[in-house]
């Protein structure tokens, strides 16, 4: 899935939770916004009911 | 009643109407592998074969490689070796194999990546003047006939003929009667899609930063230190994913994840980034990162390429 001209594994985006996804792309330099954007799209796409959640450190 | 094998050793020799016959050569085709002819019996399918298997990998046993188009054309056949007898009888003993002299237009990068064909026993179609691409009937099969070509470097121009970036081409077929007895054709509307493919090359631009890499993707050229970035035509279309794929294991068999693939315009190439959970859980050592086949690459628009890869180092 491409946003912001970034092709992002969609599939892997919508295995993991927000947060996770959010630390693991912030390189992008994408704001949280268009992170969320992205999540809920390959979410969506996936139809992944219950995204991984973030471990509570 | 004579006694006779006639009918045993010999054909007919009624004429179809509008029989066709091979044309003036216009490109030559090296192709190995093998075609059942009725998967390819009409034109449509005859020319989707030859687009389809013109985008192979050149590991493919089915790959088409596209030759250049012919400039020049010498039949260069041995003439038949023929006998005599002292009372007048001559007859030809041995056929003389097809072979041609062709000149096509090429430069110093094309050059030697056709010359790496030389000497090599191939298999060869011609598509023709008619854009009748002509090969060879093996029982079922449509396959090319079998030839060995040569090609020659480019030499300096003296400017006393059209020289300059001129190579010359010997093509020699192995046997006389693939061409003269078993000799068949496909017809396509267009070869505009019936291309050769450009090696390109991967390198890494930039250090790394964990599992995020920067990859650059270019064309080497004759120029000393020139090379041809693709990141000035396919800057969008390569930032994508489903375009890359990367390896680890010591035969590179097993998948690394790409979580994301971005332009890197500072430093003209992409930002390939690995899955953190599989890169950190990886021994140091090699990664292998190419894009994906030729054909996926034409279907997303990054056409006439196959990509190399680059081996990088997880510390």
């Amino acid at each position: 899935m491409k946003i912001s001209g970034i092709g992002f594994n969609s599939e892997w985006v919508a295995s993991q939770s927000f947060e996770d996804f959010v630390k693991h792309e912030k390189h992008h330099g994408l704001s949280k916004e268009q992170m969320r954007e992205v999540h809920t799209l390959c979410v969506k796409k996936h139809k992944i009911e219950k995204p991984k959640v973030k471990k509570v450190e | 009643m004579a006694i006779s094998l006639c009918s045993t050793v010999v054909a007919n020799t009624g004429a179809i109407a509008c029989d066709v016959a091979p044309g003036i050569p216009v490109k030559m085709l090296i192709y190995n592998g093998s075609k059942l002819k009725t998967a390819i019996s009409s034109s449509a399918t005859f020319q989707a074969f030859l687009e389809t298997n013109s985008k192979l990998a050149k590991t493919s046993t089915e790959k088409v490689f596209v030759f250049p188009i012919i400039q020049d054309v010498v039949d260069a056949t041995e003439a038949n070796t023929t006998g005599a007898l002292n009372q007048g009888f001559t007859t030809v003993l041995r056929e003389g194999k097809p072979a041609y002299t062709f000149k096509t237009f090429a430069g110093q990068s094309l050059v030697p990546q056709l010359r790496r064909f030389n000497n090599t026993s191939v298999r060869v179609l011609m598509l023709d003047s008619n854009n009748r691409v002509w090969g060879v009937s093996s029982g079922t099969n449509f396959i090319g006939a079998e030839a060995k070509i040569f090609v020659g470097g480019l030499k300096f121009a003296t400017g006393q003929a059209v020289e300059e970036g001129v190579a010359t081409i010997s093509l020699s077929y192995l046997t006389a009667s693939e061409l003269n007895d078993d000799a068949i054709y496909g017809e396509v509307e267009s070869t505009s899609d019936i291309i050769g493919l450009i090696d390109v090359t991967l390198e890494e631009t930039a250090a790394s930063a964990s599992n995020v890499y920067k990859i650059g993707v270019t064309i080497p050229t004759a120029e000393v230190g020139g090379e041809i970035n693709l990141y000035d035509t396919y800057s969008a279309e390569l930032a994508s994913e489903t375009l890359w794929e990367a390896f680890t294991g010591a035969t590179y068999g097993t998948p690394l994840t790409i979580t994301s693939v971005a332009a890197d315009a500072t430093n003209s190439g992409w930002t390939v980034t690995f899955d953190s959970t599989e890169y950190t859980a990886l021994a140091a050592g090699n990664i292998k990162v190419q894009l994906k086949a030729p054909a996926t690459l034409d279907a997303a628009d990054v056409t006439g390429i196959e990509s190399g890869y680059v081996i990088v180092v997880k510390a």
